[in-house]
């Protein structure tokens, strides 16, 4: 799998180091100069959703069909997304977390830096979450239907929210008693989420190696 | 294990494209290099992915190297196809990284190193500013450097001036030399094949047409140019095909020494692997 890993690091870099750097610095700089330490919270999502372009990379020269022929099976071939996905994303936490963290310290208000650096990681395992389901449709569909597909999904997601907020489904009194039970029972509720969390990324995984087993170039 | 590559009934249907391998058997003996011809569309490429298991038979038996295709045996295997799969801005460099950490000890960095300084592929480039012909070469080094068994090869030669190319033919002369290693070779441009085949398999519309050693096929068919009154007094089953041109009618036979018997005044030329291609194709287009 490290040649695979290698081969996505150097086709990415290859094709975006600089315009990756370039929104790097632009999102701190925008961070630490409008005050806004939550806009750093879009750097894991960033840095994730790049890695898709992988596929792109893949798709233009016809790599799937020469990994065929070499001695790797369709499982680490998978795996190496994943992996790839998570090597992106963690460093965008990483990111997230110590330059909000800054940027709140030079900028005493509402929120504490440690804050700022807990709500980086919970934001980085969101995106590792996302962007797991992200992959298997990529494999299933193809970049660009995958990212459609995940976009109106999103929307539509938000469209029922917010429509249930209109017609009183989003009561307060719902919110009312979910906070209360979190606040009764916060390690199982924390242990939900956590399971949720890894869960995600396993299963998405496994349909994803059942998928390009059975593609053929 | 007498042969490298043994495919026996194979079958192959894509009913969107209409188009389907049918029966093929295919043969490619230890220390051997056999030449894989056809027309365009004719099959070649799939049967080439179905041996490597790129592509799921529908029927018929494959045996590469001994076992199944997969993963295992075609570690074995080095594949060149009709141009470099790889991400357009790596460099050489990069992809001995690369491939190094996936053939782990079979790689063999100093050999691949060796091979880009015979073909000049320089170091820092990136895949997208080399030529066609370039892009070529690093694939054949990529496949030569694990030390493989067997080359498979996808019109591996294409786009390679005449110098290079004699040189590549002398080294895959030299890949089979310890009839150990083999050679498939699916190639257009059928005078290396000539220069290099031991045997050669013609497929045409899905369906292997014959597998025969490489001179004995050129010894059994010939070029002749009669009249079409001569040509009448031939058994059919001796003639592929005829056609006629501004200068005469050509004819493609087979048993050319009985051909001769019957039809001495005929003119009789060499049927080069080309002209044989182009016969049966042509019997087959009326």
């Amino acid at each position: 799998m490290k040649g695979l890993f290698l081969k996505d690091w150097y086709g990415l870099l290859g094709m975006y180091k600089k315009n990756l750097l370039l929104v790097l610095v632009l999102y701190a700089a925008l961070s630490m100069i409008l005050n806004m330490p939550f806009f750093l919270f879009m750097t894991p999502w960033l840095l994730g959703f790049y890695t898709l372009s992988s596929f792109s990379l893949d798709e233009s020269c016809r790599w799937n069909l020469y990994a065929r022929t070499l001695p790797v099976s369709s499982r680490q071939i998978v795996g190496g997304k994943f992996l790839l996905a998570i090597s992106w994303i963690l460093p965008g936490t990483i990111y997230a977390g110590v330059v909000g963290a800054a940027v709140c310290l030079l900028h005493p208000g509402e929120t504490l830096a440690s804050d700022m650096a807990v709500s980086s990681v919970v934001v980085g395992v969101i995106a590792i979450d996302m962007i797991s389901i992200l992959l298997a449709m990529t494999f299933r569909a193809g970049v660009e239907k995958a990212r459609s597909l995940f976009f109106l999904i999103f929307i539509g997601f938000f469209l029922i929210i917010f429509l249930g907020g209109q017609i009183g489904m989003l009561d307060d009194a719902g919110f009312v008693a979910v906070l209360a039970s979190i606040a009764a029972f916060p390690l199982l509720w924390a242990l939900g989420a956590l399971a949720v969390a890894i869960l995600i990324p396993v299963i998405c995984f496994s349909l994803s190696c059942r998928i390009y087993a059975n593609k053929e170039f | 294990m007498e042969n490298a590559i043994e495919v026996r009934g194979l079958c192959k249907t894509f009913a969107k494209k209409d188009f389907s391998l049918q029966n093929l058997d295919l043969t490619v003996p230890k220390g051997s290099i056999v030449g894989l011809i056809g027309e365009n569309g004719a099959g070649k490429t799939t049967t080439l992915k179905c041996i490597l298991g790129i592509l799921r038979r529908d029927a018929g038996e494959i045996q590469l190297l001994g076992g199944e295709p997969g993963p295992a045996t075609v570690s074995q295997v080095g594949v060149v196809f009709e141009d470099a799969y790889f991400p357009a801005t790596l460099t050489t460099r990069q992809i001995e990284r690369i491939l190094r950490g996936m053939y782990k000890q079979d790689w063999d960095s100093s050999r691949f190193e060796g091979l880009c300084r015979r073909f000049q592929l320089t170091e820092g480039k990136m895949v997208k500013d080399f030529s066609r012909g370039m892009r070529m070469k690093l694939s054949l080094a990529t496949a030569l450097a694990h030390h493989p068994r067997l080359l498979i090869l996808d019109e591996a030669t294409s786009g390679l001036d005449p110098v290079v190319r004699g040189e590549i033919l002398d080294m895959f002369l030299d890949f089979i030399q310890d009839e150990d290693h083999s050679i498939l070779l699916s190639s257009h441009i059928t005078s290396d094949l000539e220069k290099v085949a031991d045997s050669v398999a013609y497929i045409h519309e899905g369906q292997l047409l014959f597998q025969k050693d490489k001179d004995e096929l050129m010894e059994s068919y010939a070029l002749i140019q009669c009249s079409a009154q001569d040509l009448a007094r031939l058994p059919a089953e001796w003639i592929v095909h005829s056609r006629e041109h501004a200068f005469g009618r050509e004819t493609l036979v087979r048993n050319p020494e009985q051909v001769r018997q019957q039809l001495p005044n005929a003119v009789f030329g060499k049927a080069d692997i080309d002209t044989i291609m182009q016969f049966f194709t042509g019997r087959d287009a009326k």
